[in-house]
């Protein structure tokens, strides 16, 4: 009988307890979200805009299955620049050949929703402080320049969305990306844009970069000179050279001191200090810490699964024959990437320490800068010639007029000159963001597909101008109810 | 006036090694012995990481968990008439428990990603530590009236309930113990690297009522109603009302009957009624930020711990519904010699919630919706009898059989990722979909000539080199693409079910119980992709089918060349050569025991005395291939295809004999 009482007071106890702690009845409108916050209510004031800011400048560096790594991997290996390693499945088999699979993927489908997840995080900061007023913002200014960093990392994944998505090349295509500009709050679908609207969002998302964002804050942080450079290679992209080069004759010429070539190619990749965030190459590139944890994936994709093709290898080590002198392709630009890492697979320029995700170099404004005057007048400009050789002179490259890692004389011609500036960009920015793949691609859509340049040149296996961009994931097309359509030759 | 409570605690202690299925051992190098010339114990490099054989490696790994449950109850009951009782119940389950596992370094292996990005090092010792605590109360007041009057008895409820639920799951990992067996606690630990919280909620509110109605025992009715409130839902979709019906007819008890000699019982019975089911996360209607720092994402960013969105909301989300119909037949005849059921049923499911894919373009590959309405139709007989019945010998037998056919009725403009491909309407969600193989290419020249005749020059993706299978152009356009993706079989049988016998001779009791299933297909993984034959790790050990793959002195072999992107994989279609057909008839269950005669007993002060030699799981016969043809992979949420693969590492279930003596004294 005693136990009992015990008992009773016991459950007794426990009743009174929860009864007072853990709600035991009560309107469910009275329960709360715990460990999250309230999307709608989240940003408040200066700081949380801040924080949130920080989010969406981390969704640049998600990683793991079809991430950045990959929406960076897949145009390399494209161009066969990159080849897939002991971890490849069919999927990455089909990018090699020039014939990727639009069901079933991992990479692509993943990649795709990555990427408009920055999106998103971005819309939310973009709708959120403009509801602010400067008042609840302590640092004078801080509200137009948060809502401006956004915009930079709207713009930069869009772009990266159009260009592996949408026929980027070509400004008169309906076959653009859907621009997405408020926050998800349903898994509501919207229609594709065209080539021009997207790049009109893209367009002017950076004029609000160039207008507002900071001058410099870091350079893993969006700057206006971010935007001007990024705006310099859309312009490139859609063909307007003469505007393409003035943005980054601009960027080269006015840019703060804050951003000019780096003294040596290897200090940009050097991920054995903290002074790699410091290069200043780098306009904006994302910053990932080592100790941070979710850093680990490159390892997977870039160093498990890429090797460096004999082709991209053979690349460096030819020459073109500038009149009666052989100018070698590059010194050790990509050789410095063979060095044998886990299990004879090679290091690409991601390492798995502290790295930077480069979205952009000023050397790769030298060389938008080299084509695009070029291109714009139609001859070999002293500006274009002297921008490429600063890159090559940079990599070691002398002016002897001999044979060897030389620069290119000015006896070259244009054609020669356009050819040059294709391969230094694939070695100079070999082992990034696959830009090497874009410009095979701009350059066959320039003199028309199918005449003067083309990708087969380079690549055998891609003949076909409709699989130059990527499918999207049947499951896309799909679960947005055909609202969403297939790219050309994939149906 | 009444009250009473009840109290339970229950302690559970569970230790393992870190060997959990076959895996673990089985595809270690078997050529290896456990210590080398030099008394290490071997290794094997792999991709990534060096793992130890099994007998150094993973059985010496140590976890343990501790799990406490403490549950109670208290009620009170007071009658206010005589008919008509109040009570009100609070029931709590408070639930906690530990997790300790640690992983000496000679345990396992580290994967090197680790190493890198936690500043861990390769020999480090490492310890997870889980936690979690949950506690659900559920509140439930009530009305009872119960109430007979001449022929006709009446039973209702009606009540009100508060049901609550709240669970907070903590994981952490720890690193760099100076020593594997006494300096294990955290304390000891150089890092602590990996930090995981989980909190899972419910809140349900309900209102219901049941009355069921009895007239002389022969008509039988039963009603309920309850309205649910659910916080998994949206402001607007959050209450669901469940309603059922169900009546009877004993006509055994109908005057027409009562003396019958043949019939003696006869039942009718139909019910239908519509559950709900609100089986998400909660608040997956609104968008939320988060912080998350993982293998994948992270939301910091210059060692500021940002805040970030993450899925896709879905605010239209409501409660699945399931609407069941029953008609069923009961029968007895010749003094119940022989009785049986035959059941008809029909459910269907509207609005299951599942988390299913959705357009990229919102930020998220997958999402939790009200995706698609299946439905589930069939019949259950069971046939019984009392076959021999005299004073030595009894002999009773039941048979059942059952089939289902299982559709999707409707996808709501959704979609349903299956295996191979998608899932569409009219479809059965256990279908298992892929290419069928028309041979195995010999020659290079055989696979040029398919690719010149294709229209872009590629006629299959993963048509590499000879000993690859050729898939069949179902649609003749000398492509393999999606429209070249057939039904290759269904998970769910056509036809299953059991015979229950039980004998009597004499002293001598004999059960047993047999189970069988028909025309269940499976994929059966050591055949198929993704490490099975392909070369995903190529240093596994392979099981014996790797034999039986092409080589060019194996021309004639039935599975393509081992490392064929061919075989398909989980996420890349399968094909006909790796389904697998799983029928089988197992012996359940069979005992024999013997009563030894009471007078034999007398003398030595028992009362009674049984022999028992039992078994389960005795024999099975079946053309499968693997261990068992039940195996099944564990199926991981939003993974449909799970369901379709047997990996053959689970460990198949046991055969066990059992020796039992009873005495009662």
């Amino acid at each position: 009988m005693k136990t009992n009482i015990y008992i009773y007071i016991g459950l007794f106890s426990l009743a009174v307890t929860c009864l007072s702690s853990c709600q035991l009845i009560g309107d469910l409108d009275d329960e709360t979200i715990e460990f999250s916050l309230d999307a709608e209510t989240a940003i408040t004031d200066e700081d949380s805009a801040n924080l949130a800011l920080a989010g969406a400048y981390a969704g640049l560096t998600s990683q793991g299955n079809g991430s950045i790594d990959h929406y960076a991997a897949i145009p390399s290996s494209l161009a066969g620049g990159v080849q897939q390693g002991i971890f490849a499945n069919l999927e990455e088999a089909t990018y090699a050949i020039n014939n990727p699979q639009k069901t079933d993927t991992q990479s692509n489908r993943n990649s795709y929703a990555t990427l408009y997840q920055v999106i998103n995080k971005a819309n939310w900061i973009i709708e959120k402080v403009e509801e602010l007023s400067d008042a609840d913002f302590e640092v004078p200014g801080r509200r137009t320049e948060i809502i401006a960093e956004a915009k930079g990392i709207r713009a930069t994944a869009h772009f990266y969305l159009l260009r592996l998505w949408g026929q980027f090349y070509d400004i008169n295509s309906a076959y653009g990306i859907t621009v997405r500009t408020s926050p998800v709050r349903s898994a509501d679908v919207f229609p594709r844009n065209t080539v021009a609207e997207t790049y009109a969002a893209i367009i002017a998302d950076l004029d609000a970069v160039i207008a507002s964002a900071p001058d410099f804050r870091q350079r893993y942080y969006v700057n206006k000179t971010f935007g001007k450079g990024l705006k310099a290679r859309v312009l490139l992209y859609q063909g307007d050279y003469a505007g393409a080069a003035a943005l980054a004759r601009d960027v080269i010429d006015n840019s703060p001191s804050n951003f000019s070539l780096s003294t040596t190619y290897a200090s940009i990749f050097d991920s054995t200090s903290d002074a790699l965030y410091n290069n200043t190459d780098i306009i904006f590139g994302s910053r990932i810490d080592a100790s941070a944890g979710a850093s680990t994936s490159f390892f997977y994709t870039w160093q498990f699964n890429y090797n460096i093709t004999p082709k991209s290898a053979a690349l460096a080590a030819e020459s073109t024959t500038i009149g009666s002198q052989k100018i070698l392709h590059d010194s050790n630009r990509i050789a410095s990437q063979q060095s044998p890492g886990y299990y004879g697979i090679n290091n690409l320029k991601w390492e798995n320490n502290n790295t930077t995700i480069n979205h952009l170099r000023i050397s790769e404004l030298y060389l938008i800068l080299a084509e695009a005057s070029a291109r714009a007048s139609g001859t070999v400009t002293t500006e274009a010639l002297d921008a490429l050789n600063s890159i090559r002179i940079r990599a070691g490259a002398t002016t002897t007029g001999g044979d060897g890692f030389e620069t290119y004389p000015t006896t070259i011609t244009y054609a020669e000159f356009l050819e040059a500036v294709r391969i230094e960009k694939y070695i100079e920015l070999f082992g990034e963001l696959g830009e090497e793949w874009f410009d095979m691609v701009r350059y066959d859509y320039a003199d028309g597909f199918g005449s003067g340049f083309q990708v087969s040149d380079i690549k055998e296996a891609a003949t076909d101008p409709n699989k130059f961009i990527l499918p999207i994931d049947e499951l896309n097309i799909q679960a947005s109810n055909n609202i969403v359509i297939q790219n050309p030759g994939y149906n | 006036m009444k009250i009473g409570t009840n109290a339970n605690y229950n302690h559970t202690i569970n230790k393992r090694s870190g060997l959990t299925n076959l895996a673990d051992a089985g595809l270690f190098r078997p050529d290896l012995n456990r210590f080398d010339e030099q008394g290490n114990p071997t290794s094997d490099p792999a991709t990534y990481g060096e793992p130890r054989n099994p007998a150094e490696g993973a059985s010496k790994i140590r976890d343990k968990t501790i799990a406490r449950a403490f549950s109670g109850n208290i009620y009170g009951e007071y009658k206010l008439l005589e008919s008509l009782k109040i009570r009100t119940e609070l029931s709590i389950i408070s639930r906690t428990s530990d997790q300790n596992r640690f992983i000496p370094n000679w345990s396992g292996f580290l994967y090197t990603s680790d190493i890198d990005g936690y500043n861990l090092e390769p020999d480090d010792h490492l310890k997870y530590v889980s936690n979690s605590s949950s506690i659900n109360t559920t509140f439930t007041n009530t009305l009872n009236y119960s109430k007979t009057f001449n022929n006709h008895t009446i039973n209702a409820v009606a009540g009100l309930s508060w049901d609550r639920a709240r669970a907070v799951i903590n994981g952490q990992r720890y690193a760099g113990f100076p020593d594997p067996y006494k300096l294990t606690d955290i304390n000891s630990a150089r890092e602590q690297y990996v930090k995981t919280s989980t909190i899972n909620k419910n809140a349900l509110n309900s209102l219901f009522s049941r009355i069921n109605y009895n007239f002389k025992d022969r008509y039988l009715v039963t009603l309920t109603g309850r309205r649910d409130g659910s916080i998994k839902f949206g402001p607007n979709n959050r209450y669901g009302f469940f309603p059922s019906a169900a009546a009877a007819w004993n006509m055994h008890n109908e005057f027409f009957l009562e003396n019958n000699e043949l019939i003696s019982q006869l039942k009718i019975r139909a019910s239908y009624g519509i559950t709900g089911n609100d089986n998400l996360a909660a608040f997956s209607f609104h968008p939320l930020f988060t912080t998350f720092n993982n293998f994948s994402a992270t939301s910091i960013y210059d060692g500021i711990n940002g805040i970030a969105v993450t899925g896709v909301p879905n605010p239209s989300i409501q409660w699945e519904e399931t609407q069941q119909l029953d008609i069923g037949l009961e029968f007895g005849i010749f003094n119940s010699r022989l009785n049986g059921e035959i059941v008809y049923y029909e459910k269907n499911t509207s609005g299951i919630i599942l988390f299913v894919p959705t357009a990229g373009q919102n930020g998220a590959t997958n999402y939790t919706n009200n995706t698609a309405d299946v439905s589930n139709k069939g019949w259950e007989l069971t046939l019984g009898g009392e076959i021999i019945r005299n004073n030595d010998f009894n002999w009773n037998t039941s048979f059942n059989i059952s089939t289902n056919k299982n559709l999707i009725e409707s996808l709501n403009g959704g979609t349903l990722f299956g295996n191979g491909g998608y899932l569409f309407e009219g479809m059965s969600p256990g279908v298992i979909r892929g290419f069928k193989v028309v041979s195995i290419a010999q020659t290079q020249d055989e696979i040029d000539a398919l690719n010149t005749s294709a229209p872009g020059g590629v006629y299959q993706n993963a048509l590499l080199a000879p000993g690859d299978y050729i898939y069949k152009d179902i649609n003749g356009d000398n492509l393999i693409n999606d429209e070249d993706i057939v039904d290759l079989g269904n998970i769910n049988p056509d036809f299953f079910g059991g015979w229950n016998n039980s004998l009597t001779y004499k002293n001598i009791d004999l059960t047993f119980n047999f189970q069988f299933a028909n025309g269940n297909k499976k994929v059966f993984g050591p055949i198929a992709g993704n490490g099975g034959l392909d070369l995903a790790r190529p240093n596994q050990n392979k099981e014996r089918f790797v034999l039986d793959t092409w080589t060019p002195s194996n021309p004639d072999a039935p599975y393509a060349r081992f490392g064929s992107k061919t075989h398909g994989t989980s996420i890349n279609g399968h094909n006909d050569r790796s389904t697998i057909d799983a029928s089988y008839i197992r012996l359940r269950s069979a005992s024999l025991s013997y009563r030894i005669p009471k007078n034999l007993l007398k003398g030595i002060g028992l009362n009674s005395a049984r022999l028992t030699l039992s078994g389960n799981n005795i024999f099975t016969i079946t053309d499968y291939p693997g261990l068992d043809p039940e195996g099944v992979n564990q199926q991981r949420a939003g993974f449909l295809f799970d369901r379709q693969y047997d990996s053959n590492r689970a460990y198949p279930i046991t055969r066990n004999f059992t020796i039992a003596i009873d005495l009662s004294f």
